[in-house]
């Protein structure tokens, strides 16, 4: 029975040493567990995106369910427009692209980073102002514009015009039904399920269309498996003492 | 006396003249009537004198002529090789036996010995006496009907009742009055005597076969849904009582290919006229029968004399077979301790011995080295210092020469293929790859193992990963997992390190892809790149249900550069080469590394299961598992996915992102062993790489993916195809492979392993529907054993180093013929099969073994069948039927009734070419293979994997059915040396012997040390070091007899362990044995004593001698 004890006061004071030991190592930056809340389905989100608007051509029109950190509900269309400037009709067709993405961040912190503690402000790159109520983030780029605008503190719906003035903004916002993304609910925030739903909808070609479970696990799991696991090998390599019968699965 | 005297007086007086006379001739006549009388039966005690006398001389020689039987025997089998021969040196010198002949097979050629006093050469019609050159065996007894030998049998092999006797016809030998002489008139044939002998392995044993159920019978355990589902092993149910070790009483399961699954009833119109309960009650509780009618007592039959006499040629009560290779050498046993009998013949030979005053051959350490049994389980709890200041796990020295001694099988040329072996074959990286399968496969087969979905899955971890292979403790400490590759020095590469891994049973890594997206920062105009990878896992078919968390998939080199945006950022962790000046400091050499390495690994969440394909326990065959994201940095710690280097899309809009990366599959817990590297080495070539250029757009992912078509390829890079893809979508995941074969395709039908661990599993073709059935299967001890055939060593892989995916050991019945020699299948002769007891020896009073009754003694089994059933001699005058029976009872319900008689009928026929050296060679014949849908290469090779253990070419046991005559040359005939048509024939005996050939145990008579105390106590016994309770309900009560090893209790387990601090039972004989250093460690200590080998009572050299244990006159 003295045994026993002493080997756990043993156990005891070499796990603090270990402790020890590893906080005078390269310091570790913890890790939160992702947090959120569980995004709608691809699916419900295409009803909020532009539909075909005349006089440009639907290239593209998918829909993923992906993980990054957090689960992640994203829709896009692709819409392009030839056109021939009147001015100059001898100069070849200018290619007018218009991207919209949805995404539903399920309130994500890290997916949704760039709005917190929105307020209109002018940098030198970009502008942050409201649109239409929304926070929005604005770029320039050179023939491009990159507007990011986040709907409910949950949903980026993001618009990049290639070649197009900035004033078309206003008609493809037209074109989305932000009332669809306002009347989703959110849910309760939760933690990162064990295996989401992988999703791949591809609306233009559905041979291209997949699904897989993926299986995930929390940044604390993993913190945890390593420290078990490291503390199991000392005890093999017989640096920690071992409780009776503790190290049994190994011998044969 | 009155009326006398009246009578008297009442006589007138006459004349007695003559009175005298008469009387004189009446007392004369009396005379000689008594004289004759006398003389008469002085005559015919002298004729009764005679005849006795030649019926002892007839008796004499019929005794005589068995000696004669055995002589042919002793003088023609190869005997053993020596204790001091090995793999490498021992004479390849194969035999195989069928009824009436011998063959041995030397380099030189075949040497083929008739089992006979010789072939008939006269047409016996020559002669007034058909007998006067040779005689009929099979001829009834006067007066009777019944043959000696065989009825008729028909096409089928069953008796033909209609048809004449056969006709059995050998010469005679003679016997002259002085023998050695030559024959004259003062030494003429005084007698002579004939036999043929039979070989009892190619009939049915009686005492050791029972039956599979068939397709229509009420089956509880449902055997042919287990069959059809691929399990291994399929399950079934026969006979009453309790009928093994340590299991209940009512339990009655047998596992398809041990003995019991032969099918006895084929010799039965109606299967039900065979008494399956009472024949295996009497083996259980008294043991095996011990002569050939006592197979009458077990069946229901009408007329059961004629239905013996119609099936006798094809019964034995004996027959056993020898467990030794082409080389002479006992065959290995699957058995995780070297006890004796109850889990197979190991004892007194367990160990490959190595005489000390002998050249160190096994380079490693002198002396006993290893057991003859394919080890895996033992010794890594047991270290030892060594003299360079560390530790070295004994059990490893071990594994290491089990491992060299394997490569000298392959590497030797195999008796029957002029000068081929299988290093010659696979090259001699495959063939120690092949070696390294079977070391980790026999490991998986005898260790134990919890079947808890938890606990089990922990075991699973630990035992499948190349813990097999065990470094010095200073062995590049600190360098995780590569310090637990084996690292081969091929003989054809002096001087190189070829890194290997062995192959490992499910789950394995399928596919990988690695999933980069830029993310915008707080600045909207700058990215940082996140990256993660996923691995998609798989369970091979038959495999356990287990938790995958268990599982990680481990980063053991991760080198990545980006550049583009205005900025770059390179991280690589882990040496670049294992000469790298960092190689034994850097910390990124450990995989594990909590700062780099470590944090880039994907682990499964707890609930998840992964199982085969209709695995229970929400279970999955395949599932993707995806690491923590993280990003891009610079600096020499990993990177969270909110940190890492930004790139500014003002600056460009594309990255170009450089990878090298090298992974695997780790076990939690077993923090440093690898079960399966992507690729497997040390350089930076060895890594799958990707160089792509990255959108900093929001939102975009890049993937690439790396397929394999067979994970156990995952050494090669160049098995991993890549695919990339802008939009994320890159590879399988979730789903099959390109190019990877389809689940119920041939090509994967092998991808199984040893069949155990936790969970329980439906049809794979219904999952989730039916009945679920366990997955585990007992071990070696057990009749329901996982182990039950030698075949399943044929899912050992054979083109890992090769790049053949999904090939496997050739058992036939795969698309590609197995056509270059050596054939796989001689690799099945290097191994024995494991026999649970049959018999309650071990329980009663802790006395003697009954090894007549003993399944598999001394190397020598019971109850196999021999597949050379062809019957010598071959012509006009010995007519034996062909049998058929034996064969098809070994198949029987494998497969349809007409399938089965094919099969068996080319195997017969395919004995007009000349014997089969080795079993394996019956999966050539053109009806092994299966047609339609079901037949794939698993399918196929069923009937000889399943029943690989049933099966033998060589035989122990012989007949000897003979006849013995005592002449005398009448008057006139001269032709001394001959027997001359009209010579007497004083007597006749005809008999029936059982000649065994057999490893003789020592001079007690006894496995192990048979010498009592004078308390009666085996004084002799291991030396074990505690005191274990003889209560046979608290344990097994095998450590209390003279065979056993060592052992000692562990906890509240029945099952005894290896006592690695004991000492085995005395051996002696002439050469000095004794164990190594570190395998004393690991397997227990050998005492010596020395003696002759007449002297010895337990010699570890195999002494062969012969005893005839049966023997009858026929005619008495």
């Amino acid at each position: 029975m003295n045994k026993i004890v002493s080997a756990v006061l043993m156990f005891t004071l070499v796990m603090s040493q270990v402790r020890a030991q590893d906080e005078t190592e390269k310091p570790d930056k913890p890790e939160k567990d992702s947090e959120g809340i569980i995004p709608i389905s691809p699916v419900k989100l295409f009803d909020a995106l532009p539909a075909n608007p005349k006089t440009w051509e639907l290239k593209r029109s998918i829909g993923t369910r992906s993980y990054s950190g957090w689960v992640e509900s994203r829709v896009q269309r692709i819409f392009e427009k030839k056109v021939i400037d009147p001015k100059k009709p001898d100069e070849p067709e200018k290619v007018l692209v218009t991207r919209v993405t949805i995404t539903d961040t399920g309130k994500f912190s890290e997916a949704i980073a760039g709005f917190d503690d929105f307020k209109p402000e002018k940098h030198e790159d970009y502008e942050k102002a409201f649109i239409q109520k929304y926070p929005a983030v604005i770029v320039p780029y050179e023939g491009e514009v990159e507007v990011t605008l986040l709907v409910k503190g949950r949903f980026k719906v993001e618009y990049i015009l290639e070649n197009q003035p900035k004033k078309y903004l206003k008609e493809w916002m037209r074109h989305t039904k932000f009332d669809v993304l306002t009347k989703i609910a959110d849910t309760p925030v939760t933690v990162l399920p064990a295996e989401i739903n992988i999703l791949k909808i591809d609306q233009l070609n559905p041979k291209k269309n997949s699904v897989y479970l993926l299986a995930t696990s929390s940044n604390s799991q993993q913190a945890k498996d390593l420290a078990e696991e490291e503390i199991l090998q000392k005890k093999i390599d017989g640096e920690i003492p071992v409780l009776p019968g503790e190290l049994d699965f190994l011998l044969e | 006396m009155k009326i006398i005297r009246q009578g008297l007086k009442q006589q007138p007086y006459t004349s007695n003249r003559g009175a005298a006379l008469v009387m004189t001739l009446i007392i004369v006549a009396m005379m000689t009537i008594l004289a004759v009388a006398f003389l008469v039966s002085m005559q015919v005690e002298q004729r009764a004198s005679h005849a006795y006398a030649n019926t002892q001389r007839a008796k004499m020689i019929a005794q005589g002529s068995v000696s004669h039987a055995v002589e042919l025997l002793r003088s023609n089998i190869p005997e053993p090789a020596q204790i001091g021969e090995n793999a490498e040196t021992a004479p390849g010198e194969n035999w195989v036996s069928n009824p009436g002949q011998l063959t041995i097979f030397t380099k030189s050629g075949e040497k083929k010995v008739p089992l006979h006093t010789g072939e008939v050469d006269r047409d016996p019609k020559s002669t007034t006496d058909p007998n006067v050159y040779s005689v009929d065996l099979n001829e009834p007894l006067p007066g009777e009907e019944e043959p000696m030998i065989a009825m008729a049998l028909n096409d089928e092999g069953a008796p033909d009742y209609g048809q004449e006797n056969p006709e059995m016809r050998v010469k005679w030998a003679p016997i002259f009055r002085k023998p050695g002489e030559k024959p004259g008139a003062e030494n003429p044939l005084i007698g002579r005597y004939a036999f043929w002998m039979d070989d009892e392995s190619s009939k049915l044993n009686f005492n050791a076969t029972l039956g599979k159920p068939s397709p229509t019978e009420d089956d509880p355990e449902q055997f042919h849904k287990q069959y059809k589902m691929g399990l291994m092993t399929p399950l079934f149910r026969r006979g009453a009582g309790d009928v093994e070790f340590n299991q209940s009483s009512g339990d009655r399961e047998w596992a398809l290919g041990k003995l019991r699954s032969v099918n006895l009833d084929v010799l039965f119109d109606d299967p039900n006229d065979l008494d399956y309960n009472q024949l295996l009650a009497h083996a259980w509780l008294r043991g095996f029968s011990r002569y050939p009618e006592a197979i009458l007592d077990f069946v229901h039959v009408s007329d059961r004399d004629q239905w013996y006499a119609g099936n006798k040629f094809n019964l034995t009560f004996y027959s056993r077979s020898p467990e030794f290779n082409a080389f002479g050498r006992p065959r290995l046993f699957t058995t995780d301790i070297p006890l004796s009998l109850e889990a197979g013949p190991l004892y007194q030979l367990p160990f490959v011995y190595d005489d000390p005053s002998a050249a160190t051959i096994d380079k490693l350490e002198d002396g006993t080295l290893h057991l003859h049994s394919l080890l895996g389980s033992l010794g890594f709890t047991h270290t030892i210092d060594d003299d360079v200041d560390g530790r070295v796990n004994a059990a490893n020295i071990v594994n290491r020469a089990q491992l060299e001694m394997l490569m000298r099988y392959f590497r030797r040329e195999w008796p029957g293929y002029d000068g081929a072996s299988l290093v010659q074959k696979y090259g001699e990286l495959e063939a120690y790859q092949m070696a390294l399968n079977m070391l980790l496969m026999s490991r998986m087969a005898t260790t134990t193992m919890n079947n808890s979905l938890n606990i089990g899955s922990r075991d699973w971890a630990w035992r499948t990963t190349s813990v097999n292979y065990s470094p010095h403790s200073e062995e590049r400490k600190g360098s995780n997992p590569e310090r637990f590759y084996w690292q081969i020095e091929p003989e054809s590469q002096p001087g190189k390190k070829v890194p290997m891994l062995p192959q490992t049973p499910g789950p394995h890594i399928m596919e990988v892809r690695m999933i980069f997206k830029a993310v915008q920062g707080n600045n909207p105009t700058k990215f940082g790149i996140q990256y993660r990878h996923e691995t998609e896992v798989y369970m091979n078919p038959g495999g356990p249900v287990l938790e995958l968390w268990r599982f990680p998939t481990k980063v053991d080199y991760f080198h990545i550069k980006a550049k583009g945006g205005g900025t770059e950022a390179e991280q690589r962790f882990g040496p670049i080469s294992p000469d790298a000046p960092d190689a034994e400091t850097n910390p990124s050499r450990n995989w594990n590394h909590g700062y780099t390495l470590g944090r880039l690994r994907a682990t499964a969440p707890r609930p998840i299961n992964i199982g085969p394909r209709g695995g229970r326990q929400n279970s999955r065959n395949r599932i993707v598992v995806t690491s923590q994201t993280r990003a891009i940095g610079n600096g020499h710690s990993w990177v969270p996915a909110s940190g890492g280097v930004e790139f500014d899309r003002k600056k460009g809009s594309k990255v170009k992102i450089d990878l090298k990366w090298r992974l695997g599959m780790g076990v939690n817990p077993g923090w440093d062993r690898p079960r399966q590297m992507i690729p497997l080495g040390e350089e930076e070539v060895d890594t799958l790489d990707a160089s792509i250029d990255l959108d900093l757009r929001p939102g975009e992912e890049y993937s690439i993916s790396w397929q394999i078509i067979d994970p156990r390829l995952s050494w090669s890079r160049d098995q991993w195809v890549k695919e990339e893809a802008e939009d994320g979508t890159a590879g399988t995941p979730g789903q099959l492979n390109t190019g990877e074969p389809g689940e119920f395709s041939s090509e994967k039908s092998k991808f199984r392993y040893i069949q155990r661990g936790p969970g329980s599993i439906t049809d794979p073709a219904n999952p989730g529907k039916g009945r679920a059935f366990g997955i585990n299967r007992p071990d070696e001890y057990n009749s329901r054993s996982r182990v039950s055939s030698i075949g399943y060593w044929s899912t050992i892989h054979t083109g890992i180093q090769n790049l053949a995916p999904y090939r496997t050991m050739n058992l036939g019945g795969g698309v590609t013929p197995d056509t270059q020699s050596p054939p796989d299948y001689v690799m099945l002769d290097l191994l024995g099969a494991t026999y649970p007891m049959q018999h309650d020896q071990w329980r009663i009073n802790s006395t003697l073994p009954d090894e007549f009754s003993t399944i598999s003694f001394m190397h020598s089994t019971a109850g196999q069948i021999n597949v050379n059933s062809k019957i010598y001699p071959v012509n006009n005058y010995f007519d034996a039927p062909v049998r058929k029976k034996p064969l098809e009872a070994v198949f029987k319900h494998l497969r349809s009734d007409s399938e089965i008689r094919d099969f068996v009928n080319d195997i017969v026929d395919k004995q007009e070419s000349g014997p089969f050296q080795y079993i394996g060679e019956i999966g050539t014949v053109a009806s092994a293979n299966l047609k339609g849908t079901d037949a794939t290469e698993f399918f196929n090779e069923a009937p000889l994997r399943n029943m690989a253990g049933c099966l033998t070419t060589k035989s122990n046991c012989f007949s000897v059915w003979g006849v013995s005559q005592v002449i005398k040359k009448i008057p006139g005939h001269t032709e001394w040396g001959e027997f001359e048509d009209g010579d007497t024939v004083l007597a006749e005996k005809r008999y029936h012997a059982i000649v065994e050939r057999y490893i003789w145990p020592g001079k007690d008579g006894i496995p192990g040390n048979g010498h009592f105390n004078s308390q009666g106590i085996w004084d002799k016994l291991a030396i074990q070091r505690a005191v274990i309770p003889k209560n046979g309900s608290n344990t097994d009560t095998l450590f209390q007899l003279p065979g056993s090893p060592p052992l000692f209790k562990a906890g509240e387990n029945l099952r005894l362990r290896l006592d690695l601090k004991g000492t085995y039972p005395v051996f002696d004989g002439p050469q000095e044995v004794l164990m190594g250093r570190y395998t004393r460690h690991a397997l227990g200590n050998v005492a010596w004593e020395r003696s002759t080998l007449e002297n010895a009572m337990n010699p570890p050299q195999p002494v062969i001698k012969y005893r005839v244990v049966y023997f009858k006159y026929l005619d008495e």
